[in-house]
């Protein structure tokens, strides 16, 4: 109550100064961000900061509820009501529509104007952002998939050490089976990691392969490798190492859940679910791990940044914003400091970040277009990649599921054999 | 006799029992560490009021419930009225095409709201409507179930009261507002209750219209915490009973007019 | 009083339902029909294209909608009985006056205010295979775990009590008023004819109910086909989901389809083809239903 008090007489006392001292027009900036707990005070910070940094400048952030946000972009700009200079955007298919649809800009002049050299940043990372060879969305908030969290305390009770960027894949098994705990009869009481995208073993299963097109493969791309990774992923279930998907959701499906309660000793996911495993009573960290092939250990990027309206009056003024909001420190410590998260727990940040550049840019395959091909003429899309048309893409494509053509009726029956097999993995 | 009765209570009771349970257990989630569902705590231990506090402080919460309010009893209000002119109507008038006008209407509440959504929120944006309290309630005001709920009711009210109270010199709107309101002032009453829960509870069409932290109801404030990654349950569950709370005094405020509306009788 | 109403000349009854008729034409009306020209199209709202009826054939192509029409078909079978049951029992058991009378009414009353996400994600606990307290009662009695979310079979009447659950206050104050509405003469008039309690029962309060029970049919048939927030709240612990895991789930309900392929993937024109095949089927079940029920369903007649 009292940190509202002086946030709130902050901005009582800016407004007023600057009323005063200066009545000159400012420039009007307006945000359209989209935050998980959408906690007032942070973007009120947000404001005030930005503010001071640049006095000429009057700032208004909104904050969205995440999970109609999409929509409400989507249905303002159709009745072209969509006011805001800078919206949060999202690199998967709905990136597509703004883009068909008109609403957005590219940045690609902005971008060297401001001169940010992005060259050494993941280029996959742009390359998400990118349609038809232009730079729609900046990644502010990029997501690396394949950051290992691990318990801390737990490492420190079996003697293993951290794991650092270094650590190579075969160590990280090497660990799993120390924290791996079984009772006499075998049953699994904890697991060594969670992995929640087991699709994958399926595909191994069919002995998969990547290629480039769904439809006209002409390049396969890490075909052994991926087969390897695969397989890696499928020993390890049957080691007992990783918890299948039916009993993780059996524990109840919730990945800050069974880490809290010690279920798994390191769960693989991505960055932005640290919030959630705040709430486990030991210490723990997270680090970016390269799988054998590094497919896990990329970055996926479906959550990202900011985009231009095409409506925006000041985009020069907007990407102001874009840059602060993605570069500053201070801006950096106000997102961080949303979560109430104990110290010696990752906190949020950037993920334009040069230490990720090392790993995280050499794994995966070029661009979003990376498909699997297996060999039962059945085909997987991990994510897919629009132009024309991208909406029965969507229905086909997911993350390492598979399908046979056009029909939803095959991924239907591929999802259920995949269950099918992990049931008897389990029942093992 | 009296073994009829105890069974009659033991039903009730045990019924009781697990219509309250759940609520126990939001209470004690509310006051936990959670931010997901496990074991449920019987015993509120270690009790935790952060989820409580950051639920009323870090966010505009108080304001949320103003809001909420505001926006409910308008409609509510707002619906009844309209709604009690058209059954009157409906039920005790004889005119051309009211059989099928009524039917026609009444189909308007088959297709799911959430269909009729990106119609309703271009006109509220022809309207200038968008993120305003009228861009919710009115939208509520028109809807064929209070429509529907009174109609029947009204069914009941003979021809002979009507015309009788015509012969006296009535006009259609003097027999409304002097012989079916008051009359009909307990079912009023309980559908005002009923479109108020309704109204209260509800987040598609709220969440789609209203976009400023200062204008949001309770309903569309509490699903920010249903995170991407994480859903904090405690907050979930705090709020739910925060915003329980206007409800429960609104039945305790209405119990005895509400009372009497379940014991209503109407005049043959 | 079985009578169709007073007689009156001029625009008088018109004026009274020009409120709502406006009111509905602009927010109703507007809006079915701009669905219905909607689905035409194949439309991400910014952009559209003319396809005739290729979203219906895709539908019928696709039986996946059809699949879940099944279901939720299979919900209502289950949820409207059960809530008319509950609503009425409740009803009758509440309606004299008796101690806590009003403390009872009350308490069931609760379920009904509290949001249908917080019920479900509560129902999830109760119901867990694995821990939930059903289960465990049920073992008492020596009865295997039951997996109640693992085909829709199972699952979809789990869900419907759920509804119910959450319904009968509800139902219960409609009831309440409709039996308290019946004029004590009615039953002053069958004692004196010599009926007992069940006679009473049978051939005088259930008639005189009738139009409220009709109007609760519809109402909760209607509801049945636009329940789905809940339902993977139960399901999945997260109200909704993201597209794909949809396709693994044991209970498919239509209108979380529509949902889905309109605002979760900006398929606008096929979510509103969908969207109007489930408003004809409802059509179709609802005259079906005013059939079955026979002609009195709109009068409070005397016997």
């Amino acid at each position: 109550m009292f940190k509202k008090c002086v946030v709130g007489m902050l901005v009582i006392g800016l407004i007023f100064s600057l009323g005063i001292a200066s009545f000159a027009e400012k420039t009007k900036l307006l945000v359209y961000e989209r935050l998980d707990g959408c906690l007032e005070d942070t973007t009120e910070k947000l404001e005030i900061a930005f503010e001071e940094e640049f006095p000429d400048i009057d700032i208004t952030i909104e904050t969205f509820v995440p999970k109609t946000y999409q929509n409400e972009i989507l249905l303002l700009a159709a009745s072209g009501k969509l006011d805001a200079d800078v919206i949060y955007s999202v690199s998967d298919f709905r990136l597509n529509v703004f883009v068909n649809g008109g609403i957005i800009i590219p940045l690609d002049e902005l971008l060297e104007k401001s001169g940010i050299d992005i060259s050494k940043y993941p280029q996959r990372l742009f390359q998400a952002g990118t349609r038809n060879g232009k730079l729609y969305g900046f990644p502010q908030r990029p997501q690396p998939r394949g950051t290992v969290n691990y318990n801390q305390d737990l490492f420190d009770e079996l003697g293993i050490p951290y794991i650092t960027r270094e650590t190579t894949w075969e160590e990280f098994k090497g660990y799993l089976r120390k924290l791996t705990l079984k009772d006499e009869d075998g049953t699994v009481i904890r697991y060594g990691c969670l992995d929640k995208y087991p699709q994958l073993d399926l595909l191994y299963l069919f002995g998969g392969r990547m290629v480039d097109d769904p439809f006209n493969p002409t390049e396969v791309v890490f075909g052994e490798d991926l087969v390897k990774v695969f397989g890696e992923f499928l020993e390890m279930a049957e080691e007992g190492l990783m918890m299948p998907l039916p009993v993780y959701k059996a524990l109840g499906g919730s990945k800050p859940k069974i880490f809290a309660e010690e279920k798994v000793a390191t769960i693989i996911t991505h960055l932005g679910y640290r919030g959630g495993f705040a709430t486990a009573s030991f210490r723990w960290d997270a680090e970016l791990i390269p799988a054998p092939n590094g497919v896990f250990g990329g970055a996926h990027t479906d959550l990202m940044g900011w985009s231009i309206n095409a409506k925006s009056k000041n985009p020069e003024v907007a990407f102001k914003w874009i840059k602060w909001s993605t570069f500053s420190p201070i801006a950096q410590n106000i997102y961080d400091s949303q979560w109430e998260v104990n110290s010696n727990k990752m906190s949020y940040v950037t993920e334009l970040n040069e230490t990720f550049a090392e790993i995280a840019d050499q794994r995966q395959p070029a661009g979003w277009r990376c498909v699997y091909e297996a060999q039962k003429n059945v085909v997987v899309f991990p994510i897919f990649e629009g132009s024309g048309d991208f909406m029965n893409k969507y229905w086909e494509a997911t993350w390492g599921v598979l399908y046979d053509g056009n029909s939803l009726e095959t991924l239907l029956e591929a999802e259920k054999e995949m269950q099918r097999l992990l049931d008897e993995a389990l029942a093992k | 006799m009296k073994l009829k009765l105890t069974f009659n209570y033991l039903f009730l009771i045990v019924f009781a029992i697990v219509a309250l349970f759940p609520f126990y257990w939001m209470f004690t989630t509310a006051f936990s560490q959670h931010t997901f569902i496990s074991d449920p705590q019987i015993i509120p231990i270690p009790f935790y009021s952060g989820a409580i506090r950051d639920v009323v402080f870090r966010h505009s919460f108080l304001r949320w419930i103003f809001n909420t309010a505001l926006i409910t009893g308008i409609a509510a209000i707002g619906n009844v009225l309209v709604a009690s002119l058209a059954a009157f109507a409906f039920a005790c008038i004889r005119f051309k095409g009211r059989d099928l006008i009524f039917y026609v209407l009444l189909s308007t509440m088959i297709l799911p709201g959430f269909l009729m959504i990106v119609p309703r929120f271009f006109i509220m944006a022809k309207l200038g409507w968008l993120d305003t309290y009228q861009g919710v309630f009115v939208v509520f005001w028109f809807v064929m179930f209070s429509t529907f709920l009174l109609r029947q009711y009204y069914l009941s009210i003979s021809s002979d009261t009507l015309n009788a109270a015509r012969i006296d010199g009535c006009s259609l709107w003097k027999m409304y507002t002097k012989l079916i309101l008051p009359m009909s002032k307990p079912v009023l009453l309980t559908l005002f209750i009923i479109r108020f829960v309704q109204v209260w509870n509800s987040f598609l069409w709220p969440v789609i219209v209203l976009r400023s932290n200062q204008m949001k109801t309770l309903t569309v404030g509490m699903s920010e915490f249903y995170g991407i990654y994480m859903t904090e349950y405690n907050k979930i569950m705090a709020g739910g009973l925060i915003s329980l709370i206007p409800i429960i005094l609104i039945f305790i405020f209405f119990a005895k007019q509400i009372e009497k509306g379940l014991q209503f009788q109407l005049k043959t | 009083m079985n009578d169709d109403g007073i007689r009156v000349k001029g625009i008088g009854p018109y004026l009274f339902i020009l409120p709502m008729v406006v009111g509905i034409s602009i927010f109703g009306f507007y809006a079915l029909f701009y669905v219905f020209r909607l689905s035409f199209f194949k439309s991400t709202l910014l952009t559209s294209e003319y396809v005739g009826l290729d979203n219906y054939f895709y539908i019928f192509k696709e039986k996946w909608f059809l699949s879940s029409l099944i279901h939720t078909l299979y919900y209502a079978m289950w949820s409207v009985p059960l809530n008319l049951l509950v609503g009425l029992t409740l009803a009758f058991a509440l309606y004299k006056k008796m101690r806590f009378g009003t403390l009872f009414r009350f308490i069931y009353l609760l379920p009904w205010v509290s949001s249908t996400v917080i019920v479900a994600l509560i129902f999830r606990y109760v119901f867990n295979p694995e821990w939930g307290l059903v289960n465990w009662f049920l073992g008492l009695f020596g009865i295997g775990k039951i997996m109640w979310t693992q085909s829709y079979l199972l699952a979809i009447p789990v869900i419907a009590t759920m509804g119910a659950w959450q319904s009968a206050g509800f139902g219960m104050i409609i009831f309440l008023g409709a039996i308290n509405s019946i004029p004590k003469e009615i039953f002053e008039a069958a004692d004196l004819d010599g009926c007992n309690e069940i006679q009473k029962f049978y051939h005088v309060t259930i008639p005189l109910l009738k139009p409220i029970i009709f109007f609760y049919l519809v109402i909760s048939l209607i509801t049945a086909f636009q329940v789905f927030d809940a339902v993977y709240a139960f399901l999945e612990g997260v109200p909704g989901m993201s597209s794909w895991a949809i396709f693994t789930s044991p209970v498919q309900i239509c209108s979380y389809f529509i949902y889905q392929v309109g605002f979760g993937m900006f398929s606008f024109g096929r979510s509103s083809a969908m969207g109007i095949v489930m408003f004809a089927v409802v059509v179709i079940l609802l005259v079906m239903q005013k059939f079955l029920l026979g002609k009195n369903y709109n009068f409070l007649g005397r016997n």
